[in-house]
Protein backbone atom coordinates (compact mmCIF):
# COMPACT_ATOMS: atom_id res chain seq x y z
CA UNK A 1 0.00 0.00 0.00
CA UNK A 2 1.46 3.14 -1.09
CA UNK A 3 1.51 6.39 1.21
CA UNK A 4 -0.82 8.23 -0.67
CA UNK A 5 -3.06 5.12 -0.20
CA UNK A 6 -2.39 5.00 3.48
CA UNK A 7 -3.02 8.92 4.24
CA UNK A 8 -6.34 8.66 2.57
CA UNK A 9 -7.60 5.45 4.65
CA UNK A 10 -6.59 7.20 7.81
CA UNK A 11 -8.16 10.74 6.37
CA UNK A 12 -11.57 8.26 5.73
CA UNK A 13 -11.15 7.34 8.91
CA UNK A 14 -10.73 10.21 10.81
CA UNK A 15 -13.58 12.21 9.25
CA UNK A 16 -16.24 9.25 9.67
CA UNK A 17 -15.31 9.37 12.98
CA UNK A 18 -15.83 12.67 13.52
CA UNK A 19 -18.88 13.03 11.99
CA UNK A 20 -20.17 10.36 14.20
CA UNK A 21 -18.59 11.76 17.19
CA UNK A 22 -19.09 15.54 17.04
CA UNK A 23 -18.99 16.17 21.00
CA UNK A 24 -15.34 14.24 20.94
CA UNK A 25 -14.25 16.36 17.52
CA UNK A 26 -15.13 19.83 19.07
CA UNK A 27 -12.86 18.67 21.85
CA UNK A 28 -10.04 17.67 20.32
CA UNK A 29 -9.77 20.46 18.00
CA UNK A 30 -10.10 22.88 21.02
CA UNK A 31 -7.15 20.94 22.34
CA UNK A 32 -5.05 21.14 19.07
CA UNK A 33 -5.68 25.15 19.11
CA UNK A 34 -4.24 25.59 22.43
CA UNK A 35 -1.62 23.56 21.45
CA UNK A 36 -0.48 24.93 17.94
CA UNK A 37 -0.99 28.38 19.71
CA UNK A 38 1.40 27.39 22.75
CA UNK A 39 3.43 25.83 20.66
CA UNK A 40 3.62 28.72 18.51
CA UNK A 41 3.87 30.96 21.07
CA UNK A 42 7.23 29.10 22.63
CA UNK A 43 9.28 28.80 19.70
CA UNK A 44 9.31 32.64 19.40
CA UNK A 45 10.63 33.01 22.64
CA UNK A 46 13.13 30.95 22.52
CA UNK A 47 14.71 31.68 18.85
CA UNK A 48 13.67 35.18 19.62
CA UNK A 49 17.48 37.25 20.14
CA UNK A 50 15.68 41.01 21.77
CA UNK A 51 15.20 38.22 25.01
CA UNK A 52 18.35 37.71 26.79
CA UNK A 53 19.79 34.36 28.23
CA UNK A 54 18.38 35.07 31.70
CA UNK A 55 14.98 36.30 30.93
CA UNK A 56 14.37 33.04 28.75
CA UNK A 57 15.16 30.49 31.76
CA UNK A 58 12.29 32.29 33.24
CA UNK A 59 9.92 33.05 30.59
CA UNK A 60 10.18 29.52 28.38
CA UNK A 61 9.47 27.12 30.76
CA UNK A 62 6.72 29.45 32.23
CA UNK A 63 5.24 29.59 28.77
CA UNK A 64 5.34 25.95 28.28
CA UNK A 65 3.70 25.53 31.68
CA UNK A 66 0.63 27.80 30.74
CA UNK A 67 0.24 26.08 27.99
CA UNK A 68 -0.05 22.77 29.41
CA UNK A 69 -2.01 23.78 32.77
CA UNK A 70 -4.12 25.42 30.21
CA UNK A 71 -4.76 22.15 28.12
CA UNK A 72 -4.55 20.14 31.74
CA UNK A 73 -7.23 22.03 32.77
CA UNK A 74 -10.01 22.27 30.32
CA UNK A 75 -9.45 18.03 29.56
CA UNK A 76 -9.85 17.56 33.11
CA UNK A 77 -12.94 19.11 33.43
CA UNK A 78 -14.84 18.53 29.91
CA UNK A 79 -13.52 14.76 29.91
CA UNK A 80 -15.69 13.50 32.68
CA UNK A 81 -18.44 16.45 32.05
CA UNK A 82 -18.98 14.35 28.82
CA UNK A 83 -18.77 10.91 30.00
CA UNK A 84 -21.33 11.76 32.92
CA UNK A 85 -23.45 13.94 29.77
CA UNK A 86 -22.94 10.60 28.23
CA UNK A 87 -24.01 8.91 30.94
CA UNK A 88 -27.34 10.23 31.82
CA UNK A 89 -28.42 11.40 28.33
CA UNK A 90 -28.06 7.58 27.54
CA UNK A 91 -30.02 6.60 30.66
CA UNK A 92 -32.71 8.60 29.64
CA UNK A 93 -32.75 8.28 25.93
CA UNK A 94 -31.32 4.84 25.04
CA UNK A 95 -31.97 4.55 21.67
CA UNK A 96 -31.16 7.50 20.35
CA UNK A 97 -27.26 8.00 19.58
CA UNK A 98 -27.80 11.40 18.24
CA UNK A 99 -29.66 12.95 21.83
CA UNK A 100 -26.52 11.61 23.60
CA UNK A 101 -23.99 12.93 20.95
CA UNK A 102 -25.81 16.19 21.64
CA UNK A 103 -25.48 16.13 25.25
CA UNK A 104 -21.52 15.14 24.85
CA UNK A 105 -21.47 18.37 22.26
CA UNK A 106 -22.63 20.56 25.20
CA UNK A 107 -20.55 18.92 27.89
CA UNK A 108 -17.81 19.61 25.58
CA UNK A 109 -18.38 23.10 25.29
CA UNK A 110 -19.66 23.51 28.90
CA UNK A 111 -16.08 22.53 29.64
CA UNK A 112 -14.17 24.61 27.75
CA UNK A 113 -16.26 27.74 29.39
CA UNK A 114 -15.65 26.29 33.23
CA UNK A 115 -12.08 25.94 32.55
CA UNK A 116 -10.84 28.86 29.88
CA UNK A 117 -13.13 31.40 30.90
CA UNK A 118 -13.10 30.56 34.77
CA UNK A 119 -10.84 28.48 36.11
CA UNK A 120 -7.98 29.61 34.31
CA UNK A 121 -8.17 33.23 34.67
CA UNK A 122 -9.13 32.75 38.56
CA UNK A 123 -5.47 30.79 38.83
CA UNK A 124 -3.94 33.11 36.18
CA UNK A 125 -4.28 36.12 38.41
CA UNK A 126 -3.44 34.41 41.39
CA UNK A 127 0.37 33.03 39.63
CA UNK A 128 0.70 36.19 37.84
CA UNK A 129 1.24 38.17 41.17
CA UNK A 130 3.47 35.49 42.25
CA UNK A 131 5.26 35.70 39.02
CA UNK A 132 5.89 39.35 39.31
CA UNK A 133 7.52 38.82 42.34
CA UNK A 134 9.72 36.46 41.58
CA UNK A 135 10.69 38.55 38.75
CA UNK A 136 11.14 41.35 40.86
CA UNK A 137 12.90 39.33 43.30
CA UNK A 138 15.72 37.78 40.55
CA UNK A 139 15.35 41.06 38.90
CA UNK A 140 14.66 40.07 35.31
CA UNK A 141 12.66 42.63 33.33
CA UNK A 142 9.60 41.18 31.23
CA UNK A 143 10.39 41.82 27.41
CA UNK A 144 8.67 45.17 26.31
CA UNK A 145 5.07 44.73 24.79
CA UNK A 146 6.28 46.70 21.88
CA UNK A 147 8.66 44.00 20.49
CA UNK A 148 5.61 42.87 18.35
CA UNK A 149 4.48 46.06 16.31
CA UNK A 150 1.94 43.88 14.25
CA UNK A 151 3.12 45.51 10.90
CA UNK A 152 5.88 44.33 9.14
CA UNK A 153 6.60 40.74 8.47
CA UNK A 154 9.59 40.70 5.90
CA UNK A 155 9.14 36.64 6.06
CA UNK A 156 6.24 36.51 4.13
CA UNK A 157 8.03 37.01 1.12
CA UNK A 158 9.48 34.67 1.26
CA UNK A 159 7.62 32.07 -1.18
CA UNK A 160 7.25 29.10 -0.67
CA UNK A 161 6.78 29.67 2.95
CA UNK A 162 9.26 27.47 4.94
CA UNK A 163 9.25 25.97 8.47
CA UNK A 164 11.99 27.91 9.06
CA UNK A 165 10.16 31.41 7.85
CA UNK A 166 7.18 30.58 10.38
CA UNK A 167 9.86 30.21 13.20
CA UNK A 168 10.96 33.97 11.89
CA UNK A 169 7.81 35.12 11.74
CA UNK A 170 6.54 33.54 15.34
CA UNK A 171 9.57 35.15 17.10
CA UNK A 172 8.77 38.82 16.18
CA UNK A 173 6.03 38.44 18.47
CA UNK A 174 6.74 36.09 21.08
CA UNK A 175 4.53 37.93 23.81
CA UNK A 176 1.30 38.13 22.53
CA UNK A 177 0.31 36.01 25.86
CA UNK A 178 -2.07 32.65 25.78
CA UNK A 179 -3.62 33.98 22.82
CA UNK A 180 -6.04 31.56 21.40
CA UNK A 181 -6.56 30.13 17.95
CA UNK B 1 -45.51 -2.29 39.23
CA UNK B 2 -45.32 0.87 40.16
CA UNK B 3 -43.45 3.41 37.48
CA UNK B 4 -42.17 6.57 39.28
CA UNK B 5 -42.97 10.04 37.55
CA UNK B 6 -39.45 10.53 36.61
CA UNK B 7 -39.00 7.28 34.51
CA UNK B 8 -42.08 8.44 33.19
CA UNK B 9 -41.20 11.36 31.73
CA UNK B 10 -38.09 10.28 30.62
CA UNK B 11 -39.75 7.44 28.68
CA UNK B 12 -42.02 10.05 26.72
CA UNK B 13 -38.75 11.72 26.14
CA UNK B 14 -40.19 14.83 26.42
CA UNK B 15 -40.41 17.18 29.99
CA UNK B 16 -43.05 19.25 30.28
CA UNK B 17 -43.61 22.37 27.93
CA UNK B 18 -39.26 21.78 26.60
CA UNK B 19 -38.31 18.87 24.67
CA UNK B 20 -34.99 17.75 25.86
CA UNK B 21 -34.62 15.50 23.16
CA UNK B 22 -35.22 17.71 20.16
CA UNK B 23 -32.45 20.30 21.84
CA UNK B 24 -29.85 17.76 22.38
CA UNK B 25 -30.52 16.50 18.81
CA UNK B 26 -29.79 19.71 17.62
CA UNK B 27 -27.44 20.22 19.87
CA UNK B 28 -25.36 17.76 17.84
CA UNK B 29 -24.68 19.54 14.85
CA UNK B 30 -22.99 22.32 16.83
CA UNK B 31 -20.39 23.23 14.78
CA UNK B 32 -16.57 24.79 15.85
CA UNK B 33 -17.57 28.13 14.84
CA UNK B 34 -20.84 28.09 16.79
CA UNK B 35 -18.80 26.88 19.63
CA UNK B 36 -15.98 29.46 18.96
CA UNK B 37 -19.11 32.16 19.53
CA UNK B 38 -20.11 30.40 22.31
CA UNK B 39 -16.71 30.92 24.28
CA UNK B 40 -16.45 34.24 23.08
CA UNK B 41 -19.18 35.17 24.50
CA UNK B 42 -18.48 33.81 28.35
CA UNK B 43 -15.31 35.00 27.56
CA UNK B 44 -15.96 38.88 27.12
CA UNK B 45 -18.68 38.41 29.94
CA UNK B 46 -16.42 36.19 32.82
CA UNK B 47 -13.10 37.12 32.25
CA UNK B 48 -13.20 41.05 32.84
CA UNK B 49 -15.58 40.22 35.85
CA UNK B 50 -12.44 37.81 36.93
CA UNK B 51 -10.24 40.56 36.69
CA UNK B 52 -11.73 43.52 37.80
CA UNK B 53 -12.31 41.11 41.51
CA UNK B 54 -8.70 40.83 41.55
CA UNK B 55 -7.96 41.76 44.82
CA UNK B 56 -4.18 41.05 44.27
CA UNK B 57 -3.47 43.75 41.96
CA UNK B 58 -4.13 47.63 42.34
CA UNK B 59 -7.23 49.31 40.94
CA UNK B 60 -5.98 50.63 38.14
CA UNK B 61 -3.89 47.35 37.31
CA UNK B 62 -7.26 45.70 37.77
CA UNK B 63 -9.12 47.81 35.65
CA UNK B 64 -6.43 47.47 32.71
CA UNK B 65 -6.15 43.77 32.71
CA UNK B 66 -10.01 43.96 32.18
CA UNK B 67 -9.79 45.75 29.42
CA UNK B 68 -7.14 43.44 27.80
CA UNK B 69 -9.34 40.40 28.49
CA UNK B 70 -12.47 41.94 27.29
CA UNK B 71 -10.27 43.12 23.92
CA UNK B 72 -8.63 39.75 23.58
CA UNK B 73 -12.14 37.41 24.25
CA UNK B 74 -13.60 40.09 21.52
CA UNK B 75 -11.46 40.14 19.14
CA UNK B 76 -10.47 36.74 19.12
CA UNK B 77 -13.85 35.53 18.95
CA UNK B 78 -14.51 37.52 15.69
CA UNK B 79 -11.32 36.04 14.15
CA UNK B 80 -12.37 32.67 15.51
CA UNK B 81 -15.82 33.23 14.02
CA UNK B 82 -14.58 34.29 10.62
CA UNK B 83 -12.12 32.18 9.89
CA UNK B 84 -13.86 29.03 10.64
CA UNK B 85 -17.10 30.12 9.32
CA UNK B 86 -15.33 31.38 5.97
CA UNK B 87 -13.30 27.65 5.53
CA UNK B 88 -16.47 25.43 6.57
CA UNK B 89 -18.71 27.99 3.97
CA UNK B 90 -15.89 27.55 1.40
CA UNK B 91 -15.58 23.82 1.45
CA UNK B 92 -19.27 23.21 1.41
CA UNK B 93 -19.06 24.87 -1.86
CA UNK B 94 -16.69 22.97 -2.90
CA UNK B 95 -19.02 20.24 -2.55
CA UNK B 96 -21.08 21.36 -5.64
CA UNK B 97 -18.17 20.42 -7.99
CA UNK B 98 -18.94 16.86 -9.39
CA UNK B 99 -15.04 16.11 -9.04
CA UNK B 100 -14.44 16.85 -6.05
CA UNK B 101 -17.75 15.48 -4.54
CA UNK B 102 -16.28 12.24 -6.29
CA UNK B 103 -13.10 12.03 -5.22
CA UNK B 104 -14.01 12.95 -1.04
CA UNK B 105 -17.10 10.03 -1.46
CA UNK B 106 -13.87 7.65 -2.15
CA UNK B 107 -12.26 8.81 0.55
CA UNK B 108 -14.54 8.59 3.39
CA UNK B 109 -16.72 5.28 2.10
CA UNK B 110 -15.87 2.92 4.11
CA UNK B 111 -16.37 0.09 1.66
CA UNK B 112 -15.08 0.81 -1.39
CA UNK B 113 -17.71 -0.68 -3.88
CA UNK B 114 -19.15 1.85 -6.30
CA UNK B 115 -22.89 1.40 -4.51
CA UNK B 116 -21.12 2.57 -1.16
CA UNK B 117 -19.63 5.13 -2.89
CA UNK B 118 -22.60 6.59 -4.61
CA UNK B 119 -24.40 6.34 -1.39
CA UNK B 120 -22.04 8.39 0.31
CA UNK B 121 -21.89 11.29 -2.64
CA UNK B 122 -25.91 11.07 -2.31
CA UNK B 123 -25.77 12.08 1.04
CA UNK B 124 -23.45 14.42 0.71
CA UNK B 125 -25.22 15.65 -2.10
CA UNK B 126 -28.66 15.36 -0.56
CA UNK B 127 -28.39 14.31 2.79
CA UNK B 128 -26.64 17.22 4.59
CA UNK B 129 -23.23 15.65 4.47
CA UNK B 130 -21.58 18.43 2.78
CA UNK B 131 -22.50 20.76 5.85
CA UNK B 132 -21.46 18.01 7.99
CA UNK B 133 -18.12 17.11 6.39
CA UNK B 134 -17.41 20.44 5.41
CA UNK B 135 -17.59 21.73 9.45
CA UNK B 136 -14.76 18.93 10.02
CA UNK B 137 -12.61 19.54 6.82
CA UNK B 138 -13.34 23.43 7.60
CA UNK B 139 -12.11 23.62 11.13
CA UNK B 140 -9.14 21.54 10.59
CA UNK B 141 -8.38 24.08 7.57
CA UNK B 142 -9.00 27.03 10.13
CA UNK B 143 -6.65 25.56 12.38
CA UNK B 144 -3.71 26.31 9.67
CA UNK B 145 -5.23 29.60 8.83
CA UNK B 146 -5.52 30.89 12.33
CA UNK B 147 -2.20 30.01 13.26
CA UNK B 148 -1.25 33.16 11.42
CA UNK B 149 -4.26 35.43 11.93
CA UNK B 150 -3.01 34.93 15.58
CA UNK B 151 -0.53 36.84 14.87
CA UNK B 152 -1.80 38.81 11.72
CA UNK B 153 -5.23 40.35 13.33
CA UNK B 154 -5.64 38.79 16.61
CA UNK B 155 -2.90 40.61 18.33
CA UNK B 156 -2.17 43.87 16.61
CA UNK B 157 -6.16 44.38 16.96
CA UNK B 158 -6.32 43.26 20.72
CA UNK B 159 -3.79 46.15 21.19
CA UNK B 160 -5.51 48.53 19.50
CA UNK B 161 -8.77 47.90 21.36
CA UNK B 162 -6.98 47.39 24.58
CA UNK B 163 -4.78 51.23 24.29
CA UNK B 164 -8.64 52.29 22.86
CA UNK B 165 -10.22 51.17 26.38
CA UNK B 166 -7.69 52.07 28.71
CA UNK B 167 -7.22 55.44 27.07
CA UNK B 168 -11.41 55.93 27.89
CA UNK B 169 -10.57 54.88 31.56
CA UNK B 170 -7.69 57.04 31.98
CA UNK B 171 -9.67 60.16 30.59
CA UNK B 172 -12.29 59.69 33.08
CA UNK B 173 -12.52 61.78 35.91
CA UNK B 174 -12.91 59.91 38.88
CA UNK B 175 -9.96 56.97 37.40
CA UNK B 176 -6.73 56.73 39.68
CA UNK B 177 -5.25 56.29 36.64
CA UNK B 178 -6.04 59.36 35.07
CA UNK B 179 -3.68 62.39 33.40
CA UNK B 180 -2.64 64.03 36.93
Amino acid sequence: MSFADSASKLAGKFLRYSKDHNGMFLFGSAATCWFMASLAQTIGLITNKKIGKEEKKFLVPQEILDGTFNIATYAAVTLPLMGAAKMAAGKSFPSDKQVVEGAKTIAAIAGGVISSNIITPLLRNKSGVIVKKIMEEKNITPPPANIYDGKTFPNFKQRPMTMKSYINFTKNMPMSGSLKI
Amino acid sequence: MKVSTINNNFSTQKFTGFDAAGVLRKASNINSWQQRAVLGLAAITLQPMIDLRNKGVDEQTRKVSANRSFAKGLIGAMTGVAVRGGCMKAIECGFKNEKLADKFSKIVSEEKTQAAIQKTKDYIKNGGGAKKYASIIGTVIAMGVMLFTNFLIDAPLTNALTNKLNKKYEETPDSKGGAQ
